[in-house]
């Protein structure tokens, strides 16, 4: 469906959603300007100016409904463009069109739950915790869990930290 | 339908916020029904928010269609849909409704209700209208679903499909 909005049912896949060490800037002052009339110039005739800024948000919120209900794997990405929904540049919109180009080669992908129990026959539950270090424009740092039971995902997230970490290990503990 | 945009908030209306069952409860009860081998179910209250009576002394026009013509209007002694307090009213409604019939609440998620007999457990959890239902065997899941039936107007949508845009899949 997102896809199919964007034109993008055939898109090429790609292995990744978001290039890990990609530079995500908000827009700045008279840039800004300019990287509106490049972005409305370089995309598809039908995107005009206002545009643009219009469907960014809403392509950003599909996505963030997808990376809720049933893929992590897209959540870090999608978060991280979150931030830029007010004002999103080129740069904004092609990490937004890379997340496309990873969910078009991975459609069928979703959670599965399994019926046999580990053998010691008690649930098991996993969690897993990691963070960033101060890879945002403003030296704030990205924290991310996800929760397993029986190695089915039930609980996920990714989240930018409120404050600036001073060392990785802090950012580890926020 | 009524024109809730008329309403006037303190006197029409005062709260309009009503929860909805998290996501994570969902995920964790379908694994858990799994590894439990529990039967899961789903169904869907009709016209849910006509259930509820209203707190609040509201007055509207005859609708169109059934306007005797006297001039007189009518007193809502029940909800419709578009009242600003629909949602909410039907929520609590439902809430005592189950309460009434021994289920409680989770602590964690007030969406969520369970209740335990001699033959097993049972889970109801709620998203507005829309049910799903656990149930430690078949027998169970049988008496729940008349019991819900016989309390509200409602359609068995049998095996989950879809909940809240997800699709599931057992196989």
């Amino acid at each position: 469906m997102i896809l199919q909005k964007q034109s993008m049912e055939n898109a090429n896949s790609v292995g990744m959603p978001m290039d890990p060490a990609i530079k995500l800037n908000p827009s700045e002052g008279e840039s800004e300007a300019n990287h509106r009339e490049n972005c409305s110039k370089s995309l598809a005739s039908d995107y005009s100016q206002e545009n643009f800024s219009k469907s960014f948000p809403s392509l950003i919120g599909s996505l963030m409904y997808l990376a809720v209900a049933t893929r992590p794997d897209i959540a870090y990405a999608v978060y991280r463009l979150g931030s830029f929904m007010s004002n999103p540049n080129m740069s904004h919109w092609t990490a937004a069109k890379c997340i496309l180009h990873y969910l078009s080669g991975t459609k069928d992908y979703g959670i599965t739950y399994r019926a046999d129990k580990p053998e010691s026959g008690e649930n098991h539950f996993k969690g897993y915790s990691d963070a960033s270090y101060a890879n945002n424009e403003d030296l704030t740092s990205v924290s991310g869990y996800v929760f397993l039971m029986n190695g089915g995902a039930i609980s996920w997230g990714s989240k930018k930290q409120t404050d600036v970490a001073l060392s990785s290990t802090e950012s580890k503990d926020m | 339908m009524a024109k809730g945009y008329t309403q006037m908030p303190g006197m029409d209306y005062t709260d309009t916020f009503a929860p909805v069952v998290r996501l994570e409860t969902i995920c964790t009860l379908l694994a858990l029904a799994l590894t439990e081998n529990w039967e899961i179910q789903q169904m869907d209250v009709k016209g849910a928010y006509l259930n509820s009576k209203i707190k609040e002394e509201l007055y509207m026009k005859q609708p169109e269609g059934y306007n005797d013509g006297s001039g007189r209007v009518c007193r809502l002694i029940k909800s419709l849909y578009r009242l600003k307090q629909a949602g909410r009213e039907w929520n609590l409604e439902f809430n005592q409704q189950l309460e009434s019939h021994g289920w409680t609440p989770s602590m964690v998620d007030p969406c969520t209700y369970s209740r335990h007999k001699t033959e097993g457990i049972e889970i109801i959890t709620v998203w507005v209208n829309d049910l799903l239902l656990f149930a430690s065997n078949p027998v169970l899941m049988k008496n729940l679903k008349h019991e819900l039936q016989s309390t509200f107007e409602i359609t068995d949508l049998g095996e989950p499909s879809k909940i809240v845009g997800i699709e599931i899949d057992r196989d």
